[in-house]
């Protein structure tokens, strides 16, 4: 970061009056009318940076804040982009979209792998058996491979009770236990809260110092009653840095159920349709182990109280949707990897001495796996009000989250509106998803999204699979892969 | 307020699409969504171009595509984008077709609601049945469901029995 105060040759208690004319001083020395060499263009625009930053007494209190926190230490980087470059003062309330990327920017060579501790959770109730049971202890043999030396693993199966199969073990010793896994047989109801407090014990009990912990949930079913000890379980689990993930087998689990409790950690649910999608997400998963740069990530904000912050959503490294809360956990931050987060803003009407409108203000908080220690990145969301109306079109990262953002929640209002047996709405909510799908090439979702309807219309619900093909499909569209698509 | 142009449901100001239909609400360069096509009334018919003849059946750049409905001449230009979708739109459904055919007695005929699309690219015409209850047929030959057939100018295409002549203007 630079050093602003250097670059105008001042000293951090300067005056407004003592930035301006160090300000007029260094422009006149470097202004490019008289020196055309690249250097002191360079210089130049520097100058003008720093004079820009101090002199606004927002940016600077900003700028200072940044320093005292050391930011200079870590190599990530907050960048904001907004749905519009100012507000236009208007009586009535408005929406704003604002996309913040937290990016690291740590060099992989210089980097040092921290071991992790993985506790996988797999459900053992009657719906397992057969086929699925088979892949997931088959997946589960293939992941001891995967696993680094300095890895402990752990295994843990439940139906209505929890039972360690395999007790923490460095990963060098996993292959003798083999027939352990093979061993596990389904029987039984689903309390996931069993597997996951036993699961969550036995990593909160690790002694070892400097490591990540995962909490990885199996399961194809649905929990009854139990959710609200699971949720508090998980926000005790968050704030020991234990993230927790899920896998969702075939289409009975409970998604809204895995999406918050996953949520709370900054992990995220995932639904497995194939066989290939389980082995997939799990390598996924263990690979992003190896490559953690900080832990316990999360965005601590305060807002005005007139300011509601209508969604968020995360659209990389996955796609899930976030508590709209403070804290918002964030989960780690993998090297070489970026987290992107869409935030939908709603804005009361601007009186005319409303000059800025801060929409949330506080700070990224996370822990260097390197060396444990704690940082704070400031991100301060707001906007300065115009009295002109806005022009310039929404930057295209903006307008194309924002559009896949909107064809998700299409499908969740099919999905309400069929919750409330009505049928002709879920229909056309479907029909309007399949239109713009079909108009942005998607075809092969537009035609699953059109067999949908057509199941609606002839028998009231979703096909066997059909609610979650959606749902994650149209969850999918918000990767960044796809948003960044077509080279933009 | 916005008023959504397509649905008229209303958003908040700012809203970039609407929540009901998901229609782009914001001007871009870039445009998200295929819009509605002008329907040319059946006064306009006697433009005479398909008397005139063509060297290739195929489309090429520049080409114009009219769909002309056999039962009463009239035609319909698509143009100004990559995709149509066509159908018939009913009263108080919040997503119209691209291509409204409602006023060619097309209930009566059998055209269902989103019936099919058609695909415009550089070289070819494509038309995709969406899975309509009385099917598309291509000079009378029913087309799979979901799977792009090539037009050519001068086929004739049947969603379910409202019948028209796709043609290739140079």
């Amino acid at each position: 970061m630079c050093d602003y105060y250097r670059t105008l040759g001042i000293t951090k208690d300067a005056t407004k009056d003592e930035i301006r004319d160090a300000f007029f001083e260094a422009a006149r020395r470097y202004h490019p009318d008289s020196n055309p060499d690249q250097e002191t263009q360079e210089k130049f625009l520097g100058v003008q940076q720093a004079y820009e930053i101090l002199i606004d007494p927002d940016q600077r209190e900003e700028y200072d804040a940044s320093r005292s926190m050391g930011v200079e230490q870590a190599a990530v980087e907050i960048e904001s982009i907004y749905s519009s470059s100012v507000l236009t003062r208007l009586d009535e309330p408005q929406r704003v979209y604002t996309m913040v990327t937290v990016r690291c920017a740590e060099d992989p060579e210089s980097f040092k792998r921290t071991p992790a501790n993985i506790c996988l959770v797999v459900d053992r109730s009657t719906s397992m058996k057969g086929d699925r049971l088979e892949v997931v202890k088959r997946n589960i043999l293939k992941l001891f491979g995967h696993l680094d030396q300095d890895d402990v693993f752990c295994l843990i199966t439940f139906n209505d009770r929890a039972e360690v199969v395999i007790p923490p073990t460095p990963a060098g010793n996993l292959l003798s236990l083999k027939k352990m896994v093979s061993g596990i047989t389904a029987e039984g109801g689903t309390e996931i809260f069993q597997g996951l407090i036993r699961g969550y014990q036995t990593l909160s009990q690790s002694i070892r110092s400097h490591e990540s912990r995962y909490l990885l949930l199996l399961t194809d079913g649905h929990t009854y009653g139990d959710e609200t000890s699971c949720y508090s379980m998980a926000r005790q689990a968050a704030k020991e840095g234990i993230v927790i993930q899920a896998m969702g087998i075939g289409h009975e689990w409970n998604d809204s159920f895995l999406d918050r409790l996953t949520g709370i950690s900054g992990g995220c649910a995932q639904f497995i349709n194939t066989p290939e999608d389980l082995h997939q997400i799990l390598s996924r998963q263990i690979s992003a182990l190896g490559s953690i740069y900080a832990q316990q990530m999360k965005f601590v904000f305060k807002k005005p109280e007139d300011i509601t912050v209508g969604t968020v959503f995360r659209i990389s490294p996955d796609s899930a949707p976030l508590i709209a809360e403070s804290p918002i956990s964030l989960g780690n931050l993998e090297l070489r990897q970026k987290q992107v987060l869409l935030f939908e803003f709603l804005v009361p009407p601007q009186e005319m001495k409303t000059r800025r409108v801060n929409l949330a203000r506080g700070e990224i908080q996370m822990e260097l796996i390197s060396n444990g220690k704690h940082i704070q990145l400031p991100c301060w969301l707001r906007r300065e009000v115009s009295d002109a109306p806005q022009e310039d079109p929404p930057p295209d990262k903006i307008m194309r989250a924002v559009s896949r953002l909107t064809l998700y929640r299409l499908q969740a209002k099919a999905h309400a509106a069929l919750l409330e047996k009505n049928v002709a709405e879920a229909t056309q909510y479907l029909q309007s998803l399949a239109t713009h799908l079909l108009s942005q090439g998607n075809n092969q979702l537009a035609r699953s999204v059109l067999k949908e309807a057509e199941a609606i219309r002839k028998n009231g619900e979703f096909s066997k699979d059909g609610e979650k093909n959606l749902k994650y499909g149209t969850r999918a569209l918000m990767l960044p892969s796809e948003i960044d698509g077509n080279g933009n | 307020m916005i008023i959504c142009p397509n649905c008229h449901h209303q958003e908040y100001a700012g809203a970039l699409f609407c929540s009901e239909c998901a229609t782009q609400l914001v001007v871009t360069e870039h445009v998200y969504k295929v819009g509605a096509t002008d329907i040319i009334g059946s006064d306009q018919v006697e433009i005479g171009f398909t008397q005139k003849r063509r060297v290739s059946s195929r489309i090429g750049p520049g080409d114009k595509i009219f769909l002309k409905i056999l039962a009463d001449g009239s035609l319909v230009e698509l143009s100004g984008h990559r995709e149509f979708t066509i159908g018939r739109g009913v009263k108080g459904q919040l997503i119209l077709p691209d291509v409204d055919l409602e006023s060619y007695e097309a209930h009566a005929l059998g055209v269902s609601r989103l019936h099919a699309v058609i695909k415009v690219t550089d070289t070819s015409v494509m038309i995709m049945d969406l899975g309509s209850s009385n099917g598309t047929f291509i000079n009378g030959r029913l087309i799979e469901n979901h799977e792009e057939s090539v037009l050519n100018h001068g086929d004739i295409v049947a969603l379910g029995k409202l019948e028209f002549e796709v043609l290739f203007d140079v």
